[in-house]
């Protein structure tokens, strides 16, 4: 009967039925969704327990691999040239998208009483933190980016500092040329195959891990403020969809399957970081989607991790259509010569901006907003009232758009995947 | 000649009543026109009280039927209570200044109406202790701030306007600290239209009529920045003639007790709701 | 005889209600201390002739300055009149005789709110308050300084203790070392001097005496020692005449005020814990 069972939970079917479960409980029957909310939160817990120990595993075993292998440098050059242009496009998606449907302006009288009695009442309550807001600085993202403790860095899930050391350590692994190393790097691939064996078994339970996470974020949400800022949040998600279709075409031509035959393979990942507003949760079901379709092992191990944190196209939706949004609020214009600063200011608080928890990271718009003379304050409390209602669509761009990079950057794998273990080491030099 | 009070003679003993009678209340009446320290309000078994002609709710108001209500009305008719005498209300003065005056004066035993115990007045009358604290809820104009790096940097811009209503009980503190640059103008909401409409780009208020207009008009709230300042928490006094050390400190340790009891903390549940300090 | 009567009677009247009206109108009048002050435009600081930095000193223009002489200058300020400093005092305890006879409105001058000094005028609450110190000879103290406290070893019938005529230090020492014998002196300059020589087995100060005394005699560290006492501080408060009690009142006040906004804190920085101020030292 499990048998049976297995295929039935894994199939988009089972998440479709979870889906209108999750928002049809969390609407008319909130008090039980409420209760969902402990399990929902183990399965997330689950997942992220696979995911860190997997991305490090991962990155370390695939750059590895890579530089031993002498692939590097075409690797290099194509993952940058794409990662940069994919941000700067999605960058001038959004401006054109928010100038041309203008969500901030023409708010009615009771949007606007809405909205200002949410900035009011957390203003005069204290909580507003953001007070007086010191800009995020590139420098310091830099600074931290390197971990003094990795240890520490691990427990605290700080992905960025994470990936940097998992790099290095690749790196270093990759240029010893030792048996050891070698050994090194296998094992990593070893327990690499663990973790995706326990995600894939987690991906079982899915319909009901969505169902408990989907649910309560409903049931708690705040409407008045929906309703108030509903062009934005449409906004939002039909960039974020309609960049997320347009990927799918890219993926589709490069793994040579059907557009729908991606999207099905996508589609647990993509749901997984619907549900779980986490990029890195989705990381292991999107390595294991990319294989099935096809794209190299190594490949697809390092620049999915990668690019999640360092391509996060969803993210620059997010922020780019925020601050024109404030802008438009506020009556304040935006020349031709503001169009520069949207584009490259929506770039650096995208990435600025995937490496911290989404209530901090927040506070990175103000690279958009302080140079456009904006208030940073305000923008804060109410992007974040609605960060329920579209984190998860642009969370699931994100983690689409590794997807899309590591095709671009991949070559399609030609049956093996993984290549043989070369005991004479001659080869292994730059 | 030597002085004789006679008054026997031309005139009549019911004139002579009379006159002793006027004489004698105008006499007693002067006597109660001057300044009652504790043993003459309670041995006139009377309690007179100043209250500021104004409405500044939710602290002096007046009721259906004219009368003054409120919570300051509702505390000093617990303390009268507690004095075991009556309580008169002179409702004449329109403005903090002219009730302390009034005071000063004697010609109330007491005052109370939004007044905090500056320094200014403490040359002319006693403060009793503090019994109910607020504090200071600045509205700021967003873009203002925004254009000056910040809040704290446009309370500091020499040319930012700042503006505060009559008689708020937040004015002592802010000429002190803003000086020439503070205009005082009649009513809050004056004083936030002037902000509005970009003649100013800060108004001081309490926290209790700051966040009474602020939920009166809620769209407001995308324009203005409202910052509490919990470091200045000017506190509600009585007022009382700079000769009447007695009442001043059987107002202290009444209050001290209406603290310690809870009918402090009732009145402020009852009357500020979700504002309560 | 009738018109008489009846003018007397009138008169009798009048001058009743004269009475009457005069008196009441004195109720109606403000604060008589504060009024005086206000009317004279003028607030006199009574001050010792002597300068106690960082209390009051002279600075490099001159001028009066120091934490009394800015505080003064605030009150002054507040009550809306002109600050004039009367240096008259040649002792601390004449500085209160100086309030008291109404040769200046208060004093803000260094001066400890000493129980013997509080019988002749009203102090407000503390407005500063220092350490007192005590300078030890460590050869007179003797070797039989080993292991016990400095105070028992000054509360001994062999023990010499000096203090300057005229300060809180006189009752201080009497108090706390009844068995010594307590020697005034009329400056502190010769006190040290004394002790040097062996004259003395310690003097009894402030920690301001004591630090700018080892600022200026380093080296004699060798053989006295300095201990800045723990225990109750020495407070300063400011005098005003027993019969001016609002001025008492708007003082505290203003003192109330001035520690709520951290200004007294900041003055006892400036002038106590740092030496900034001894740069604008004549």
């Amino acid at each position: 009967m499990i048998s049976r069972l297995g295929p039935l939970l894994l199939s988009p079917w089972a998440t479709a039925v979870a889906l209108v479960l999750a928002i049809g409980l969390g609407l008319w029957l909130p008090q039980f969704a409420l209760a969902l909310k402990p399990m929902g939160g183990v399965y997330l817990a689950l997942l992220q327990m696979c995911s860190l120990p997997l991305v490090i595993c991962g990155v370390i075993s695939s750059i590895g691999r890579i530089l031993r292998d002498g692939e590097s440098k075409r690797y290099l050059g194509r993952l940058v040239t794409i990662v940069v242009s994919g941000l700067f496009l999605t960058a001038a998606l959004a401006i054109v998208l928010g100038l041309a449907v203008r969500p901030g302006s023409g708010l009615g009288t009771e949007a606007s009483q809405t909205l200002g009695r949410l900035l009011s009442d957390s203003e005069v309550q204290g909580v507003a933190t953001h007070l007086d807001h010191k800009a995020v600085s590139l420098v310091d993202f830099l600074v931290n980016a390197v971990p003094r403790n990795i240890f520490q860095a691990m427990s605290q899930g700080h992905q960025l500092p994470i990936l940097f050391f998992s790099l290095l350590l690749g790196v270093a692994l990759g240029f010893t040329n030792s048996l050891k190393s070698h050994q090194t790097i296998e094992s990593f691939e070893a327990t690499f195959d663990a973790l995706l064996k326990l995600i894939e078994w987690l991906l079982y339970l899915l319909p009901v891990g969505l169902i408990s996470l989907l649910a309560p974020q409903i049931a708690e949400a705040g409407f008045g403020v929906f309703v108030a800022m509903l062009k934005l949040i449409v906004l939002i998600n039909v960039a974020a969809i309609v960049s997320l279709l347009a990927g799918n075409l890219i993926i589709a031509r490069r793994t040579g399957r059907s557009y729908f035959a991606v999207l099905r393979q996508l589609m647990d990942t993509l749901v997984i970081a619907f549900a779980t507003k986490s990029s890195f949760a989705a990381i292991p079901a999107a390595l294991s989607a990319m294989q099935r379709l096809g794209m190299s092992k190594n490949t697809t191990d390092l620049v999915i991790p990668l690019s999640v944190s360092l391509n996060p196209i969803g993210n620059v939706h997010y922020y780019t259509l925020s601050a024109i949004f404030i802008a438009q609020l506020y009556g304040v214009s935006i020349p031709a010569s503001s169009l520069f600063i949207l584009l490259v200011g929506g770039v650096l608080a995208a990435v600025a901006g995937s490496a911290l928890p989404s209530a901090a990271a927040i506070g990175v718009i103000s690279i958009l907003l302080d140079p456009l003379g904006l208030p940073v304050g305000a923008a804060v409390i109410l992007i974040m009232a609605i960060d329920p209602f579209i984190d998860p669509a642009t969370t699931a761009l994100n983690v689409h758009g590794s997807c899309v990079a590591t095709s671009l950057v991949s070559d399609r794998s030609t049956g093996t995947t993984r290549a043989p273990f070369p005991i004479n080491t001659a080869a292994a030099n730059l | 000649m030597r002085l004789r009070l006679s008054f026997s003679g031309s005139f009549p003993a019911g004139r002579q009543i009379a006159f002793l009678a006027l004489a004698g209340a105008v006499f007693l009446g002067l006597t109660r026109l001057a300044a009652a320290d504790l043993e003459d309000v309670l041995a006139a078994k009377q309690l007179r009280v100043g209250v500021i002609a104004s409405e500044a709710p939710p602290l002096v108001q007046t009721d259906a039927r004219g009368a003054p209500s409120g919570l300051e009305i509702d505390f000093i008719t617990e303390v009268a209570r507690r004095m075991e005498v009556s309580l008169t209300f002179v409702r004449t003065a329109r403005t903090p200044d002219e009730l302390v005056a009034q005071v000063a004066r004697g010609e109330v035993d007491a005052g109370i109406g939004q007044l905090t115990d500056s320094l200014e007045w403490a040359k002319s009358v006693r403060f009793s202790r503090p019994y109910l604290e607020l504090h200071e809820l600045r509205l700021v104009d967003r873009m203002a701030a925004t254009r000056a790096g910040g809040a704290t940097a446009l309370f500091a811009d020499p040319s930012a306007g700042v503006t505060a209503a009559t008689g708020s009980i937040v004015l002592p503190a802010l000429q002190e600290e803003f000086g020439a640059r503070l205009t005082v103008l009649p009513t809050l909401a004056e004083a936030i239209d002037t902000v509005l409409a970009g003649k100013a780009a800060i108004v001081v208020a309490d926290n209790l009529a700051g966040s009474r207009w602020l939920q009166a008009h809620p769209a407001a709230g995308l324009r203005l920045q409202a910052i509490p300042r919990a470091d200045r928490r000017p506190g509600l006094v009585i007022a009382v003639h700079w000769k009447a050390d007695d009442l001043q400190a059987w107002l202290n340790l009444c209050i001290e007790k209406c603290l310690l009891d809870g009918s402090l903390d009732a009145l402020a549940a009852k009357h500020l709701g979700e504002n309560r300090p | 005889m009738l018109f008489f009567r009846s003018v007397r009677r009138l008169l009798l009247a009048g001058m009743a209600l004269a009475a009457g009206l005069t008196w009441t109108r004195a109720q109606f009048e403000g604060p008589p201390d504060i009024a005086r002050i206000e009317a004279a435009g003028e607030l006199r600081i009574a001050m010792t002739a002597d300068l106690w930095p960082p209390f009051f000193y002279l600075n490099k223009s001159g001028e009066l300055a120091g934490l009394d002489v800015d505080l003064a200058t605030e009150i002054a300020r507040r009550l809306g009149v002109r600050v004039r400093f009367v240096r008259e005092a040649k002792t601390f305890d004449e500085i209160v005789t100086m309030v008291v006879e109404r040769r200046a409105d208060i004093a803000v001058a260094y001066l400890s709110d000493t129980l013997e000094r509080a019988r002749l005028v009203r102090f407000t609450q503390p407005y500063v308050q220092v350490k007192p110190a005590v300078l030890i000879n460590r050869a007179l103290a003797g070797a039989a300084r080993r292991g016990r406290d400095h105070r028992s070893i000054l509360n001994h019938a062999t023990a010499r203790i000096g203090v300057t005529t005229g300060t809180s230090a006189e009752s201080f020492a009497a108090a706390d070392y009844p068995l010594a014998t307590i020697v005034s002196y009329d400056t502190w300059g010769e006190i040290t001097r004394d002790l040097a020589a062996e004259k003395l087995t310690a003097g009894l100060s402030d920690e301001i005496d004591a630090k700018s005394w080892q600022t200026a005699h380093p080296q004699e560290a060798i053989t006295i020692e300095t201990i800045i006492r723990e225990g109750p501080p020495d407070t300063m408060g400011i005098a005003v005449h027993r019969d001016d009690p609002q001025l008492l009142y708007w003082l505290n006040h203003f003192l109330t005020l001035k520690h709520q906004d951290g200004s007294l804190r900041q003055l006892h920085a400036n002038y106590i814990e740092n030496d900034l101020w001894k740069k604008d030292l004549q």
